[in-house]
């Protein structure tokens, strides 16, 4: 039987518990945001440990360090040269009536199909524009001569850097395509080589390995090379010296440099966002109060640390397999859009600013696809210049001297061949899949399809 | 007692009882609208007028909610009940009084809202929805009035008020509920001509209604008619309160007068109801919060700030109805005991419902939107429960500060929000601020506890509600005080120097050169014509000249910067006649046009050199160095001379020998700069001007401040002193100084490895950026070398010495 006393300790004992129960969640939150606390504390310890092992590699960091990490890298003895050039390539317009329906300078669509014995309805026009333009195109002829890459007045501020020379090149290499083009349908075989041969000295004038705009451009720039010269093909106009000469451009880069190159762009992106972390004016996000906001978030030292970590995944992944660099870029990808936990503030505030290394890694294996196919059809002509004859199919061109692996697509297919008539077509994978191992396409496409002809690149030798 | 004058004396009662929320609504619309005015129209006030907008359309709803408990469960609180059964007035009239009364308050809200929201509209321009836009049907108005009489039925039927309002929501849902059921029961049997959502939602509101009116008569009228039949009021009230039962430890007679345990676990059972309801709440929110559809929406934010609000007013509500707490603080427990044991349980059900949501959160699992913004829900909920649980200490009224502390929460953590965008304060400080609700509190339980609620209470509130609102301004404050500033001499200089009247949204007579270089306008997918007529492109630079030529003669006002790309045209023009002039493919008529052409371009733009100068702003100054140093490098061209022709040659060098006009030019922009700047400081003490001397701040948003002011001035005096200074005040510590100061690269101002390629000291190694806008720094080619070669082209060349004078010989 329960005396009162009994009873009185009992429902004491039952306040206790109640008292310890109902302190218990605010413990456990205590204890929640107190460790969140520390470790915003080891993050801020970690991120300026970071900071200063990467400024002690002389990696740039923040604007100041990226405008001298691009001097470095770069050649100031051409910088007046080009800034002439693109100055008077961004003030001249054709003058005719639709000069922006030129081909290449214009938004006009180049010659679907390169054709000697087609009429080339504009050729008066464009022999006009590039008749006055001349002096410039020979100025670019002279500049690609003076040491590359060439150095420009960049002002770096973060994410906001004005890469406007970079922007104005890409209308050198069109000119220089009406050029080429326009040499090949006269026949002019020394200038159309000069040309091609300047194309690719403007890409590699324009190799800013500093970011990934700047590296885009520059493999826009090397693309369109090699699209020049597969349609020289098509005219049959190369001799064997020629066409050596041609394909010394086009030797096959070595994975170092690749790697060497993922890496720099990496680095170069990592200080843009460095810079606009230190200095949110350098970020479209100071806009107004909401923007501001965010960026208070995205300064907070787990943030920063989170970001760093990304970044040096992504530094991280070129190293490897040139084939397997788009799949452990998407696996990348997937990783960083994830969520780590719930305190991850990462993933949606900062993913805004982070890269899109798939579709980057996709535009690498796209160029070298390029080149393999330019290589192969470089390489299918002059066995048909030794030989008299197209070859059966591909493997025969190792008595060209054409290695086997360059015969095949970045991710190991054997790219397509075909002889129709007096006409041998080589063509790649299919660029607009999206795919990270494209597959080529198994039959070649055709130019006067416009829904077709651009799905990948080709070939047409003659 | 005559009948009229009783029911006349009711209802000033009534009008008396509703006032307070009443006027809680414009107070707010008032704060709201200042801060519209004073910020402009930002983004975020435009957001905060829509968010108002919002809040006023839904203000009847919050005062049908509330009415009822404030109507009835006051005169509970003040044990009136009784007496209100006392008179010599039928039941039936006082409750009707009570309810017209209401009808009445709601009436006055719905016509308050929809003039707010009109206000709203016009300060935000339109773009926030009308009444009716926000409420496209007339649904809302009608559940309004059901929500009232619901709460009216609910608060006579309920102990306490808060009770009473959170019964009110799950019955809030009823109409709706209902027809939905009908809806998905009917739906496919009848074939509706017209959308059949709306008449059967507002036929099942109009059954409510009358449910619901019915109910709160019939519960009124029973409520006063058991006071006129219990013989002692109070004691009734007492029972009803729950008080009436000694409690556990008061009948065994030990008291643990200080045991925290006895004290926790009195207050919850004293609020078991409230706390149990309110924890439904927010659990039903952490439930919500994962959901991507509802988690973003405004139903998981409205529960979860009304559930810890009301949370943190339950902290102190329970001990202030019938003034409890004197109970506790007659037998001199101590008010930190208090203080900490009204706290606990709240605190937990928020660590509760904090914790629950994480682990919610977390199961959702990865791509939760929401999960990313945890660490600032819980800063949200924190801030929201301590400034809830201050109004309810603050408040004597428990249902007042039940339906205002929501509001006034939300609007303290928008001004948290706020002040630590616009002021930057360092987090440890805005910790403190946050934290200063639960210090005030603490600080002030024992006049609370002892009921000493009068005038220096409030203001020991107001003083630590000051406190948090002026402490995130602080640094930002004593940084505007420490900050360079602009030295005396240096403004009475520039004031004495600056013209009267400028200001930067004073529209300047300038001219902004139209150039652009493009073709004519093509038709998407029109082809390049076979029979497209061939000009000579020669025309076509002339052509542009012309134009360029007719915009300048066309007045005599300065030219804005804004015609840098024109400018840069003609730079490009002259170097295509330069190209040209070599050009063997081109005829002779072809190449002659080039070579008249070129003489133009130089012509033109020392013309517009010449127009740069005479501009008030800082920007044209910096432009037109630019062109003269490019004018400089054209002089330097071997034959030079001959090309230009000597009238254009002399006109030239003349412009850029003439280092006085270059001085005066720069000295009378940096004072009108300055003027201007100064002008839109006196117009918007608030805001950082946009720009200086047209010189926009990059990254447009700078918070409020008052350092901005000082910022700027030192930019200016900065700038100033250096043009007093000259070439001999030219040193790398002031260039960096400068460089600073407007945050540009220390190699815009020749400093460093690369700085000789941006600043023209050395003509050889400079790269000549062009003219567009974006290009320019703040005097950055003041003093460089340049100007020492442009002086002696045109001096050296009036004394007859060409060589020395830097024209090329033959």
């Amino acid at each position: 039987m329960n005396t009162k006393t009994d009873s009185f300790r009992s429902s004491q004992t039952r306040r206790r518990w109640l008292f310890w129960g109902v302190l218990l969640p605010c413990i456990l939150l205590f204890a929640v945001i107190t460790s969140q606390g520390i470790r915003q504390w080891q993050a801020a310890k970690r991120f300026e440990a970071e900071i200063a092992q990467i400024r002690a590699s002389n990696l740039p960091i923040d604007n100041a360090s990226m405008t001298r990490w691009f001097r470095e890298m770069t050649q100031t003895e051409g910088a007046t040269a080009w800034g002439e050039v693109l100055l008077a390539l961004e003030t001249t317009t054709a003058p005719i009536a639709n000069s922006e329906r030129m081909p290449f300078v214009g938004t006009g669509d180049p010659i679907a199909v390169p054709d000697p014995d087609r009429q080339w309805p504009e050729e008066k026009q464009v022999g006009e524009y590039l008749r006055w333009i001349g002096p410039t195109i020979e100025k670019i002829h002279q500049a690609v001569q003076l040491p590359k890459p060439v150095w420009q007045p960049i002002e770096f501020r973060g994410f906001q850097t004005l890469l406007a020379e970079l922007q104005s090149s890409r209308g050198v290499t069109r000119h220089l395509q009406l050029e080429v083009e326009h040499a090949l349908y006269q026949k002019e075989t020394e200038r159309a080589l000069r040309g091609i041969t300047s194309l690719r000295g403007v890409a590699d004038a324009f190799d800013w390995q500093i970011c990934l705009v700047g590296d885009l451009v520059h493999r826009a720039h090397a693309i369109a090379h090699l699209a020049s010269i597969r349609r020289s093909m098509a005219y049959g106009l190369w001799d064997e010296a020629e066409i050596d000469r041609i394909d010394s451009q086009l030797s096959p880069p070595d994975a170092s440099q690749i790697a060497q190159r993922w890496q720099r762009v990496f680095i170069g992106e990592r200080a843009m966002l460095l810079s606009s972390l230190n200095d949110l004016g350098m970020t479209d996000y100071t806009t107004d109060e909401f923007g501001a906001a965010a960026t208070k978030v995205v300064g907070l030292p787990s943030v920063k640390v989170g970001l760093l970590e990304k970044y040096y995944q992504m530094i991280r992944i070129a190293d490897g397999p040139l084939d397997g660099l788009p799949d452990r870029a998407n696996e990348l990808e997937l990783w960083l859009t994830q969520k780590g936990s719930a305190f991850d503030l990462t993933t949606k505030l900062a993913s805004m600013w982070l890269p899109a290394i798939r579709a980057y890694s996709q535009s690498i294996i796209r160029e070298e696809d390029d080149r393999r196919v330019t290589r192969t059809s470089l390489a299918v002509k002059k066995y048909r210049l030794r030989e008299g004859q197209w070859p059966q199919d591909l493997t025969a061109l190792d008595g060209v001297g054409l290695p086997a692996n360059e015969r095949v697509t970045a991710g190991g297919k054997p790219l397509g061949y075909q002889v129709d008539g007096d006409v041998a077509w080589v063509w790649g994978p299919a660029t607009s899949s999206g795919a990270t191992r494209p597959e080529v396409l198994p039959e070649r496409p055709d130019p006067a399809d416009e829904s077709t002809r651009d799905q990948s690149s080709w070939a047409m030798i003659r | 007692m005559n009948d009229r004058l009783a029911i006349g004396r009711l209802c000033w009662k009534e009008f008396r009882q509703l006032l307070p929320l009443g006027l809680l609504f414009p107070l707010l619309a008032v704060i709201f609208f200042a801060v519209a005015m004073v910020r402009g129209n930002t983004p975020l006030v435009t957001l905060m007028v829509g968010v108002f907008s919002f809040l006023a359309a839904t203000m009847p709803g919050l005062y049908a909610t509330g009415v009822g408990a404030l109507s009835v469960s006051y005169e509970k609180e003040q044990r009136t009940l009784g007496w209100l059964a006392s008179l010599p007035i039928k039941p039936i009239r006082i409750v009707r009084v009570k309810l017209l009364m209401a009808c009445a308050g709601l009436i006055l809200f719905w016509a308050l809202a929809t003039a707010l929201m009109g206000i709203a509209r016009l300060v935000s321009r339109q773009q926030t929805p009308s009444i009716f836009e926000a409420f496209d049907t007339y649904a809302w108005p009608v559940h309004t009035l059901f929500l009232m009489l619901a709460g009216f039925a609910l608060a006579w039927s309920t102990r306490s008020g808060m009770a009473a309002i959170l019964w009110v929501l799950p019955v809030a849902t009823i109409p709706v509920i209902l027809s939905n059921l009908i809806l998905s029961l009917f739906r496919w049997r009848f074939d509706f001509e017209i959308d059949p959502a709306a008449p059967v939602l507002i036929t099942c509101q109009i059954v409510s209604i009358a449910v619901a009116w019915w109910l709160a008569e019939r519960n009124g009228i029973r409520a006063i008619g058991a006071q006129s039949t219990v013989g002692h009021a109070g004691l009734r009230s007492m029972r009803e309160e729950g008080l009436s039962e000694p409690w556990g430890w008061q009948a065994e007679g030990a008291v643990p007068r200080s045991e925290p345990s006895a004290l926790v676990w009195q207050f919850i059972a004293q609020n078991r109801m409230v706390l149990l309801g309110l924890s439904l709440m927010l659990a039903t929110a952490a439930l919500i919060w994962p959901l991507e559809l509802w988690g973003q929406g405004v139903l998981s934010i409205m529960v979860t700030v009304l559930g810890v609000s009301w949370l943190g007013t339950s902290v102190f509500q329970g001990d202030s109805i019938a003034q409890r707490i004197r109970f506790l603080a007659d037998r001199g427990i101590a008010p930190g005991w208090v203080w900490s044991t009204r706290q606990l349980a709240p605190a937990s059900i928020v660590s509760f419902f904090l914790l629950g949501l994480l682990i919610a959160l977390t199961v959702a699992g990865a791509g939760n939107s929401v999960s990313d913004l945890f660490p600032l829900l819980t800063l949200l909920v924190l801030i929201i429960y301590g400034i809830s649980h201050w109004v309810a200490q603050l408040l004597p009224s428990p249902i007042i500060a039940s339906i205002s502390a929501p509001l006034v929460a939300a609007m303290a953590a928008a001004y948290f929000t706020l002040s630590y965008v616009w002021f930057a304060p360092p987090w440890w400080l805005m910790a403190i601020t946050v934290l200063i609700p639960l210090i005030a509190t603490r600080a002030l339980t024992r006049r609370w506890m002892d009921r000493r609620l009068g005038w220096g209470y409030l203001f020991a509130n107001l003083g630590f509600a000051a406190l948090m609102v002026i402490l995130p301004i602080v640094p930002r404050v004593a940084r505007s005080l420490t900050e360079p500033r602009m030295p005396s001499e240096v403004r009475r200089e520039l004031s004495a120097l600056a013209p009267r009247g400028i200001s930067a949204s004073t529209p300047l007579k300038e001219l902004v050169i139209a150039g652009e270089m493009q073709g004519q306008p093509v038709t998407e997918g029109e082809p390049l014509k076979p029979n497209n007529p061939l000009r000579p492109m020669g025309d076509e630079w002339a052509d542009k000249l012309a134009q360029v030529r007719d915009q300048l003669d066309s007045s005599q006002v300065p030219i804005s910067a804004a015609s840098g790309v024109a400018l840069e045209n003609l730079r490009g023009i002259a170097e295509l006649c330069l190209l040209a002039e070599g050009n063997r493919s081109l005829t002779p008529a072809e190449r002659e046009q080039a070579t008249k052409i070129y003489p133009e371009t130089v012509r033109l733009l020392a013309q517009a050199a010449r127009r740069l100068r005479m501009s008030h702003r800082l920007i044209e100054q910096d432009m037109a160095d630019l062109v003269e140093i490019w004018l400089i490098k054209e002089l330097r061209r071997a034959g030079s001379r001959e090309r230009l022709g000597s009238d254009i040659d002399s006109n030239v060098r003349g412009l850029l020998a003439d280092r006085a006009v270059r001085q005066r030019a720069r000295e009378r922009a940096v004072a009108a700069s300055w003027a201007a700047y100064q002008t839109a400081k006196d117009k918007d003490r608030w805001a950082e001007p946009e720009q200086i001397g047209g010189y926009h701040r990059f990254g447009s948003f700078v918070p409020v401040t008052t350092s901005g002011a000082n910022n700027g001035e030192f930019r200016v005096g900065e700038l100033w002193q250096w043009l007093r200074a000259g070439k001999q005040g030219t040193n790398p510590q002031r260039l960096e100084r400068i460089a600073q100061a407007w945050g540009v690269a220390s190699s815009a101002y020749g400093l460093g490895e690369i700085g000789p390629y941006y600043r023209a000291d050395d003509l050889n190694r400079y790269v000549h950026p062009g003219f567009q806008p974006y290009v320019l720094h703040p005097g950055s080619q003041w003093f460089a070398g340049w100007e020492d070669e442009a002086e002696a082209m045109g001096r050296r060349f009036e004394e007859g010495n060409l060589e020395s004078a830097g024209v090329p010989q033959k």
